[in-house]
């Protein structure tokens, strides 16, 4: 599923962010990724999810090697990642409705294909009844759950998850990561960054440490 | 329950889209103003230089052999035969005396003051170009008869216009070349305002074509309404100036600030499109 060789990153000479990671994650698994504010979570997820390219080393993603890819051919792997973010990154100005079902319109699917799957999606999340509510109406935990849904739609072969909790509290924390081991079970990869320690000792899934440039695998 | 239908992808209505569009609205009306100003000119010298073109004057002094009457009639003779002289007037001394008013002042001109006799032509095109034969043809008939073509003051006029519509060229350039590099930042501030909606675009997977079409829809339509409302706006000022300046009610000078709202158009289309392929290759 993702295979990553001997990959660095550093933004200048001086302090590389990561430096010679290598892992192989395998389709259908639970990975958190954990260390220290600053010590590169979100910058591996980023090159995971094809954000960022790496200073040094190969990308591999569902058997095809990144690097290799045309620039053309970069949007159809991007589809089959889903992504949510620490700060949601809901479009103001689309209601959630709008907001979740984008992923199918950027695909060029028509509405009518759509529609019952994303308002069952919406119910399953928790937000049917506020399908037609404005972001900004939202509170954390429903904006971060709409962000989910916008993950999953389009049914990602992978979600890759920067601190989702990082916004909510603890409780809705806690259905947040319940929601996305259901899809684990459905055969999703995940991948959760996060900082909290609450996180991943409340669920047990392998960690993939990042700690001066360097990953560390613990179960 | 029935959804809405889908939503532009880029909010109608923001604060970016509406400092864009004032921005747009001002630099449109600018150059538009700038546009009308350079035709007015423009006009205005090809008026004055029509009208100092269109007249000549023959003055008739005394003579030994001569007085200035006798040689008058001959020189109407001459005038009437002459190729290219459209019509010939004497001047009649209350013509004369409303001449001199300005200088003399109203009831100065007094009956014993020595006042040529002055013929008025209106010559044709080509007669300017043979104002010479005409002299030389008036002189034989009429030794104290001379033509005046107003040479001098006409060639000051030509220079003094050809300077003004370098001037208001000059404006015009400085005027565009001002509506280009702001329109240019308000188009810039305005994607940059849009920036996020073009990460999370980029990010589920459309292809740039897809990005950069939306957005190039977005800031086209934008920037075409209000560079519209801009140019409406200076051809009403005109319109409505045209009561103390006719030139300006001008049908053909008000179809010259149609390419305004289009350039702009044109303009907003090519930044967007650059701005939003640029930074979707810096994006990966």
């Amino acid at each position: 599923m993702i295979r990553l060789e001997n990959i660095s990153l550093s933004y200048d000479t001086k302090t590389p962010i990561l430096s010679d990671v290598s892992i192989h994650i395998e389709a259908g698994s639970f990975h958190f990724i954990s260390g220290n504010s600053g010590a590169g979570k979100t910058s591996l997820l980023k090159l995971i999810f094809l954000a960022q390219r790496p200073s040094a080393g190969e990308i591999f993603l569902f058997g095809q090697q990144v690097s290799a890819l045309k620039r053309h051919e970069l949007p159809d792997i991007r589809r089959r990642i889903g992504v949510v973010f620490q700060d949601f990154r809901l479009i103001d100005h689309l209601d959630i409705y709008q907001n979740v079902t984008l992923p199918l319109r950027v695909a060029g699917q028509r509405e009518v294909s759509y529609r019952e799957n994303a308002r069952e999606l919406l119910d399953w999340v928790g937000l049917g009844e506020r399908m037609h509510a404005l972001p900004a109406t939202l509170s954390g935990g429903e904006k971060q759950r709409a962000a989910i849904a916008r993950a999953v739609i389009a049914r990602p072969h992978l979600i890759v998850a920067d601190e989702p909790t990082g916004n909510v509290d603890s409780e809705i924390g806690d259905r947040l990561l319940r929601l996305l081991e259901e899809l684990n079970k459905m055969g999703t990869t995940v991948m959760v960054a996060t900082h909290d320690q609450h996180i991943w000792r409340s669920f047990a899934h392998p960690r993939l440490h990042l700690s001066q440039g360097r990953l560390e695998l613990l179960r | 329950m029935s959804q809405p239908a889908a939503k532009n992808i880029l909010p109608r209505a923001n604060m970016a889209g509406a400092s864009l569009g004032a921005v747009t609205m001002v630099m449109s009306f600018l150059a538009c103003l700038a546009i009308g100003a350079a035709l007015l000119v423009s006009i205005s010298a090809d008026h004055w230089l029509a009208r100092a073109t269109s007249a000549m004057t023959v003055q008739i002094s005394d003579t030994d052999a001569m007085t200035a009457d006798d040689q008058r009639v001959a020189v109407m003779r001459e005038l009437m035969r002459f190729p290219g002289v459209l019509a010939a007037r004497p001047l009649t001394s209350n013509d004369m005396i409303e001449l001199l008013e300005p200088w003399l002042g109203t009831g100065n001109v007094s009956d014993d003051l020595p006042l040529p006799v002055l013929i008025e032509i209106t010559p044709d095109a080509k007669l300017q170009a043979n104002a010479e034969a005409l002299d030389i043809a008036l002189r034989s008939v009429a030794p104290g008869a001379r033509l005046d073509t107003h040479g001098r003051w006409r060639e000051t006029l030509t220079q003094t216009t050809t300077i003004l519509r370098v001037f208001a060229g000059l404006v015009l350039l400085m005027v565009a070349l001002a509506s280009i590099t702001v329109l240019i930042f308000a188009i810039r501030a305005g994607l940059m305002a849009n920036a996020e909606i073009l990460q999370v675009l980029h990010q589920i997977g459309a292809h740039d074509r897809f990005i950069s079409w939306h957005f190039e829809q977005h800031f086209l339509r934008l920037t075409f309404i209000w560079a519209v409302l801009g140019a409406v706006l200076a051809g009403s000022l005109f319109m409505a100036l045209g009561e103390v300046m006719a030139e300006l009610q001008n049908y053909q000078m008000l179809m010259w600030l149609v390419p305004v709202p289009l350039g702009f158009s044109v303009l907003g289309w090519i930044v967007t499109r650059r701005h939003v392929l640029r930074s979707l290759t810096n994006l990966m």
